[in-house]
C-alpha cells in the first residue's frame, strides 16, 4: 500500500477532484444532498491523501519526491511528470485545506448546486496540477485550467458588478498567462536549440542550469521579465492588481476563498518554481525592481483599503497589500526571507479564505457588505463576530497566528538586502492594523442595530466546521511554526542558493 | 513534570484562558476560580525561586526551545529568571492575584463574567511572557500579545462606541510605537549577531556579552541594513536605543504616545488597576531595565530617555489637576509616575525605577480598586456628583486616603522611599542630563501630585454630598472587594524598608542593578529628607485644601484668572486634537488620493482604456470582414502583388 501510494499519491490527489467533477456530471441536479456529499467527500479524501503526503515527505532527503513520469507526446518532449518538494507540499496542503473549507461553506448554495461543485472541483484540480507539475507544458495547462472555472463561478453566482469583474479578471489573467507562455516557449526553443533536445521537462532544464551551462545572460535578462510580468499579474503585483479586488468582491464565498486563498498564490509560486531557479542571473538583475514595486503593493494597497466601504473590497485590497510582503520575501533571496514568503502565502491563503467565508456567511442574509449599513453585529452573530475578530488579528500580524511568524521572517530576512522597503513594510503593518480594526469596529462592535435582529449565527457543528478548521490551522502554525517552516525551508533553500551563487558570480 | 518549572508560570494562565474560552463559559464562578487558581499557581511557582534570588544569584534559571528556525536564524522561546524578572514576577502575579479576587466582586452581575476572566488569564500569560522572555523577539511577541489583551479588555463593553474607539486607539498608538521597536530590534539583532555567533536571535545574555566586548562597543562604524548605511559608533547606539524606546513609549504611555491611556479607562475598573496602572504599562520600564546595557554606553540615548520621562511626569501631572473623572485623574497620575520611572532609568537608576515600579503597583492598584468601590457604590465616575462619601464608605475612603499619602511620598509610607530615591537622582544628574527639565520638573511634579490627589480625595470623600440620590444609595463594597484592598494597603504602607529591612532593600537594589551601573546613594530616613518630603507634600496638599476643603480660595475664580492656560491644560495640551487632525486630514487624504488614483488612473485610464483601444481596434479591423468574396479576392491580389514587389 505504501509503495503504491508512494508512486501514485500525487496523481491521486490530482485525480480525486477530477473524478468527483465527472461523477457530479452524472448526478441529477435535483439531488442536492448527494451533490454536496460528493463535493465534500472528495475534499475529505483529498485531505487524507495530503495528510499522508505531508507526513511521508522526507525532510532529511529534501528535493523532489513522490515522482512519477509518463511520456505523453514524445516528439515534442511533453510528458506527464509530477513531484513535490517542501515548498510544493506546503502549497498542496494549503489548497487542500481551502478546498475542504470551501466545499463545506458551499453547502449553503441553493442555485445550481451541482454546476457550482463541478466548477469548484475543476478549479481545485487545476491548482493542484500547477503545484505538482514538473513539466512546463502541463504546468501551463493546469494554470489555465484553474483560471477558466473562475470566469463561470463569478459570472453566474457572483454579486456586485459581476459581468465587468469576471471579464476583467479573465482577460487580465489570460493576458498574463499569454505573456508567460511566450516566455516558456522561448525557453523551450532556446533550450532545444542549445542542447539539441527539445523538452518541457523542468528537471532536465534545471539540471542543465545547475550543471553550469544554462541560458546565456542575455537570454535570461530578456526572458525573465516575461515570466515575471506574466506570473506577477496573478500574484498580483502593483500596478497589475486591478483585476483582484473587484474579482474578490463579485465572486461567491467559496470562489473568493479559492481565488484569494489559492489562485493568487500560483503567481508567486510560478516565479519561485520556474523563473528564479532557471534564470538566476535574470533574477539577480530584475528582482530589485520587484522590491520597489512591492512597496506600492504594501503601502498603496493599504491606503486604498483604508478608504473602502465595502468589506470585500477592504479584504481585497488588503490581499494585494499582503502579497507585497510575499514579493518582498521573494525579492530578498535569503533563505529566511524567501521561506517567510512561502509561509506567508500559506498563512495568507488560510486567513483570507476565512475572511471571505465569514463575509459570505452574513452577506447571504444581509445582502449588504457596506460598513455604513452594518454595526453591532457581534450581538446578533457572536460566533461569526468572534471569528472575524480573530481573522482581523491574524491579518494584522498578531503573534500566535501564522501570519505574524511569516511576516516576521520576511522582514528580518529582507532587512539586510532591502532596508528601505523593509521599513516601508513595517509601516504597512501600522496601516494594516488601522483599516482592519476600523472594519471590525464598524461592522461588529458598537450599539445593536435592530435591522439585523433576524440574523442567524453559525450554530451547527457542520456550519461551524469550516471556520474552526481555518482558524485552527492559523493558530497551530502560528503558535509553533518550526515544523512547517523547516518543511518549506527544504524546498526554498536550493532555489535561494542557486540565485545567490549567480549573484556571487556576477559580483553583485 | 517539575512543579517549579518556570514554564508553568506561562502555561497555567494560558491553560486557564483556553479552558474558559472553550469549555466553561457557561459557569461564571468556575471560570473565575480557574483564572484565580492559575494566577495563584504562577505566584507559587515564582515564589519557589525567590530564595535563590535573595541568596544573591544573579541568573537563577534559563531554558529555551527553538520556536522557528530558517537560514541560520534561530528564534528561541525561553525563560530567564534573574533578579529583575523576579521582582516583576512577584508584582505581576501578586498584585494580579489580588485584583482577580477583587474582580469577582466588581464584575458580579456582568453578563460577560466568564469572558472577563478569560481575557484576564490571557493578559497574565502575555505579561508573564514579557517578564520571563530571554530574547528580544520573544519580548516583541508578548509585547503584541499584551497589546491585544489590553485591546480586548478596554473594549470589554463592546456595545459602547466609546469603548471600542478607545480600544482601537490603544492598539494603534502602540502599533506606531512598535514600528520603531521592531526597527530597533532589527538594528540590534544584526549588529550583535556577527559578534555572538548565531546562537539565539536577540538573546539578552549573548547581546549583553557582545555589547560588553570593547571591540564591538568601540567599533568605528556599524553597518545597518546589510551595509546600506554606515553609522558611527555613537550614532548607532543612540539611534537603535531611541527606536527601541519608541516601543517603550507606546506601552508605558510616554509623551507623545501617551494618548491612549486616559481613554483606556473605558475598560472595567479592575482592568484599569491591573493593566493600566500596576503591570502592563510598567512593562516598558522593565524592558528599559533589561536593555540598559544598550543605553549605558550612549549618553545621548540615556538623555532622550530621561528627558521624555521627566517631561511626561510633569505634563501628565498638570492635566491631572483639571480632570473631574475619578479614573482619569488616576490615569494621568499613572502617566506621571511612569514618567518618573522612565526618567530614573535614563539617569541609570535601574534599582530606583524598579523599586518605584513595585511600590507604585501597590498604591496605584489600591487607588484604582478604591475608585472602583466608589463607582460600584454611586454608579458615576464624575467627582462633581460625589462628595462626603467617607461617611458612607469609611473603609474604602480611608484606604484611598492612605494610598494617596503613599503616592504623595509622605514618610514613612512606601512611596516616600521609592519616590525620594528618584528625586534624589535628579539632584545630581549625570552630565548628559544636566538640564532644568531634569533638575526642576520632577520636584514641581511632586508638588502637583500632592495637589491633584488631595483635590481628588476632598472632592470624592469630604465636604457635603453634591448628589443626594447617589449619596443615599451608596454602600460599602463586599468582602471579596475589600479584602484585596486591605492587603494592598498593608503593602503600600510597609512596602519600603519597614517590610524588608534596610539590608534586604539594599539587596533588592543590587539585584535589579545591571552590571556596570554605578551605585547610587540612597535615601535614609533622617530629619532633613523627611522634612523635604513633607514640605513638598504640604505645598501641594495645602493649596488643594484651601481651594476644595476650606474653600478659602474659589477654584472657579482661579480658573477664570488663568483663562487660556487653564483651557490649554484642561484640553490635555490639545495633543489628542492634533492627532485627530492628522488622522482626518493627512492619513485620510492619502487614503482618498490612493483610492482615487486606483479608480481613475489605473482602472479608469489604463485598464478600461486598453479595453476601449481593443474594442476600437476591433471595430476598425472588423470593417475588413465584409463577407464579400470579391473584396477578399481583391485584398488577396493586392497582398500577393505587394509581396512579389518586395521580393523582386
Amino acid at each position: 500500500m505504501n509503495a503504491f501510494l508512494h508512486d501514485w499519491v500525487l496523481t491521486l490527489i490530482l485525480a480525486v477532484p477530477c473524478v468527483a467533477a465527472t461523477l457530479l456530471f452524472l448526478v441529477p441536479a435535483e439531488r442536492k444532498g448527494l451533490v454536496r456529499t460528493l463535493g465534500v467527500g472528495s475534499a475529505l479524501l483529498t485531505t487524507l491523501l495530503t495528510a499522508w503526503l505531508v507526513f511521508s515527505y522526507d525532510q532529511q532527503a529534501a528535493g523532489f519526491q513522490f515522482m512519477q513520469k509518463l511520456p505523453w507526446v514524445a516528439s515534442l518532449g511533453i510528458s506527464y511528470q509530477v513531484g513535490v518538494d517542501g515548498m510544493s507540499v506546503a502549497m498542496v496542503l494549503l489548497t487542500t485545506i481551502v478546498f475542504l473549507a470551501g466545499a463545506l461553506v458551499s453547502c449553503g448554495i441553493q442555485s445550481r448546486t451541482k454546476d457550482f461543485y463541478i466548477l469548484l472541483c475543476a478549479l481545485v484540480a487545476g491548482v493542484f496540477g500547477v503545484f505538482v507539475s514538473l513539466d512546463l507544458f502541463f504546468f501551463y495547462f493546469f494554470y489555465e485550467l484553474a483560471v477558466v472555472p473562475m470566469y463561470l463561478l463569478i459570472g453566474y453566482w457572483g454579486s456586485t458588478n459581476r459581468e465587468y469583474a469576471t471579464m476583467k479578471l479573465t482577460l487580465y489573467l489570460t493576458a498574463g498567462a499569454v505573456v508567460a507562455l511566450v516566455g516558456l516557449l522561448l525557453m523551450y526553443f532556446t533550450y532545444g536549440h542549445a542542447t539539441g533536445h527539445y523538452t518541457f521537462d523542468y528537471l532536465e532544464m534545471k539540471r542543465w542550469v545547475d550543471g553550469g551551462a544554462g541560458f546565456s545572460r542575455a537570454t535570461q535578462l530578456s526572458l525573465f521579465p516575461l515570466l515575471l510580468v506574466g506570473f506577477a499579474t496573478i500574484a498580483p503585483m502593483w500596478p497589475l492588481h486591478s483585476w483582484s479586488p473587484g474579482g474578490h468582491a463579485a465572486a461567491p464565498a467559496a470562489a473568493s476563498m479559492m481565488h484569494a486563498g489559492v489562485l493568487m498564490k500560483l503567481g508567486s509560486y510560478a516565479i519561485l518554481r520556474i523563473a528564479l531557479p532557471l534564470m538566476p542571473q535574470g533574477a539577480v538583475h530584475w528582482l530589485p525592481w520587484v522590491a520597489v514595486l512591492c512597496c506600492f503593493n504594501i503601502i498603496y494597497g493599504g491606503y486604498v483599503a483604508m478608504n473602502q466601504r465595502d468589506m470585500k473590497f477592504v479584504i481585497g485590497y488588503s490581499s494585494s497589500s499582503h502579497m507585497g510582503y510575499v514579493l518582498l520575501g521573494i525579492a530578498s533571496v535569503t533563505v529566511l526571507g524567501t521561506s517567510g514568503a512561502v509561509f506567508l502565502m500559506f498563512a495568507h491563503g488560510i486567513m483570507t479564505a476565512l475572511a471571505f467565508a465569514l463575509i459570505g456567511y452574513f452577506y447571504d442574509q444581509t445582502h449588504t457588505r457596506m460598513l455604513d449599513d452594518l454595526g453591532g453585529l457581534m450581538q446578533q452573530v457572536p460566533f461569526v463576530g468572534v471569528l472575524f475578530v480573530m481573522m482581523a488579528m491574524a491579518s494584522l500580524g498578531l503573534p500566535g497566528f501564522a501570519n505574524f511568524a511569516s511576516e516576521m521572517m520576511v522582514i528580518v530576512g529582507s532587512w539586510e538586502r532591502y532596508p528601505i522597503p523593509t521599513i516601508l513594510a513595517l509601516f504597512g503593518l501600522v496601516i494594516g492594523a488601522t483599516y482592519l480594526l476600523r472594519t471590525v469596529k464598524a461592522a461588529f462592535l458598537g450599539p445593536k442595530n435592530p435591522r439585523w435582529d433576524g440574523l442567524r449565527d453559525a450554530k451547527t457543528p457542520l456550519e461551524r466546521s469550516p471556520f474552526v478548521l481555518l482558524v485552527g490551522v492559523l493558530l497551530v502554525c502560528g503558535i509553533y511554526p518550526a515544523p512547517i517552516v523547516s518543511l518549506i525551508e527544504t524546498g526554498v533553500a536550493p532555489i535561494v542558493h542557486t540565485v545567490q551563487a549567480a549573484q556571487a558570480a556576477m559580483g553583485g | 513534570m517539575d512543579l517549579t518549572s518556570p514554564w508553568l508560570i506561562l502555561l497555567l494562565p494560558l491553560a486557564s484562558a483556553v479552558l474558559i474560552t472553550l469549555f466553561t463559559q457557561r459557569w461564571p464562578r468556575l471560570s473565575a476560580g480557574l483564572s484565580i487558581a492559575a494566577v495563584a499557581g504562577a505566584f507559587a511557582v515564582a515564589a519557589s525561586h525567590l530564595g535563590a534570588v535573595l541568596h544573591g544569584e544573579n541568573v537563577v534559571l534559563t531554558g529555551h526551545f527553538t520556536w522557528l528556525a530558517a537560514g541560520g536564524h534561530d528564534f528561541h522561546y525561553g525563560y530567564l529568571v534573574d533578579g529583575l524578572s523576579m521582582v516583576m514576577l512577584m508584582v505581576v502575579t501578586g498584585v494580579g492575584g489580588l485584583i482577580h479576587v477583587y474582580a469577582t466582586g466588581y464584575m458580579k452581575d456582568d453578563p460577560g463574567y466568564a469572558r472577563f476572566f478569560a481575557y484576564m488569564s490571557l493578559f497574565m500569560f502575555s505579561m508573564l511572557g514579557i517578564v520571563l522572555a530571554d530574547n528580544l523577539f520573544q519580548i516583541f511577541i508578548h509585547w503584541e500579545l499584551v497589546g491585544v489583551s489590553s485591546y480586548l479588555l478596554i473594549g470589554f463593553y463592546y456595545r459602547k462606541d466609546s469603548a471600542s474607539a478607545a480600544a482601537n486607539k490603544a492598539f494603534l498608538t502602540n502599533r506606531v510605537g512598535d514600528f520603531g521597536f521592531m526597527l530597533g530590534i532589527l538594528m540590534l539583532y544584526f549588529a550583535t549577531r556577527s559578534a555572538t555567533g548565531s546562537a539565539g536571535a536577540g538573546d539578552f545574555q549573548a547581546m549583553a556579552q557582545a555589547v560588553a566586548n570593547p571591540a564591538w562597543l568601540h567599533a568605528a562604524v556599524f553597518s545597518v541594513g546589510g551595509g546600506h548605511w554606515t553609522l558611527t559608533n555613537e550614532h548607532f547606539l543612540w539611534i537603535a536605543g531611541a527606536l527601541t524606546f519608541m516601543g517603550i513609549m507606546g506601552k508605558s504611555a510616554q509623551f507623545p504616545l501617551h494618548v491612549w491611556l486616559p481613554d483606556a479607562m473605558e475598560g472595567p475598573t479592575p482592568v484599569s488597576a491591573l493593566i493600566h496602572a500596576a503591570t502592563m504599562v510598567a512593562a516598558g520600564v522593565f524592558l528599559l531595565g533589561r536593555l540598559l546595557f544598550i543605553y549605558m554606553p550612549s549618553p545621548t540615548a540615556l538623555s532622550i530617555v530621561a528627558h521624555v520621562g521627566a517631561f511626561t511626569a510633569f505634563f501628565a501631572a498638570t492635566i491631572a489637576t483639571t480632570q473631574f473623572d475619578i479614573k482619569r485623574v488616576l490615569a494621568f497620575s499613572t502617566l506621571s509616575q511612569l514618567g518618573y520611572m522612565v526618567m530614573a532609568m535614563g539617569l541609570r537608576g535601574t534599582d530606583a525605577a524598579m523599586f518605584h515600579l513595585t511600590t507604585h503597583a501597590f498604591f496605584k492598584a489600591l487607588l484604582f480598586l478604591g475608585a472602583g468601590a466608589v463607582i460600584h457604590a454611586v454608579h458615576t465616575n464624575d467627582v462633581r456628583e460625589m462628595g462626603g462619601l467617607i461617611r458612607k464608605l469609611p473603609f474604602t475612603g480611608w484606604m484611598f486616603v492612605i494610598a494617596t499619602l503613599a503616592l504623595c511620598g509622605v514618610p514613612p509610607l512606601s512611596g516616600f522611599w521609592s519616590k525620594d530615591g528618584i528625586l534624589h537622582l535628579t539632584e545630581h544628574p549625570p552630565g548628559y542630563a544636566h538640564t532644568w527639565i531634569i533638575m526642576l520638573l520632577p520636584t514641581i511634579t511632586a508638588v502637583l501630585t500632592s495637589y491633584y490627589m488631595t483635590r481628588l480625595v476632598l472632592l470624592t470623600f469630604f465636604g457635603p454630598p453634591r448628589d443626594h440620590h447617589r449619596y443615599d444609595h451608596a454602600h460599602e463594597a463586599p468582602l471579596n472587594m475589600t479584602l484585596p484592598m486591605a492587603v494592598l494597603c498593608v503593602l503600600s504602607v510597609i512596602g519600603g524598608p519597614l517590610l524588608l529591612g534596610p539590608e534586604v532593600l539594599e539587596h533588592f537594589r543590587a539585584i535589579t542593578r545591571p552590571a556596570g551601573v554605578p551605585e547610587q546613594h540612597y535615601v535614609a530616613l533622617d530629619a532633613e529628607t523627611a522634612l523635604h518630603a513633607l514640605v513638598i507634600f504640604g505645598l501641594g496638599a495645602g493649596s488643594a485644601l484651601l481651594a476644595f476643603g476650606l474653600r478659602v480660595i474659589d477654584p472657579d475664580k482661579v480658573k477664570a484668572a488663568l483663562g487660556p492656560v487653564y483651557r490649554f491644560i484642561d484640553n490635555r495640551w490639545y495633543i489628542d486634537e492634533l492627532y485627530a487632525w492628522i488622522v482626518k486630514n493627512v492619513q485620510q487624504n492619502v487614503a482618498r488620493l490612493c483610492d482615487a488614483f486606483d479608480r481613475y488612473v489605473i482602472i479608469g485610464t489604463v485598464v478600461n482604456g486598453s479595453a476601449w483601444t481593443t474594442r476600437a481596434a476591433g471595430s476598425v479591423v472588423a470593417r475588413f470582414q465584409t463577407g464579400s468574396v470579391r473584396a477578399y479576392a481583391l485584398l488577396f491580389l493586392a497582398g500577393v502583388a505587394a509581396l512579389l514587389a518586395l521580393n523582386l
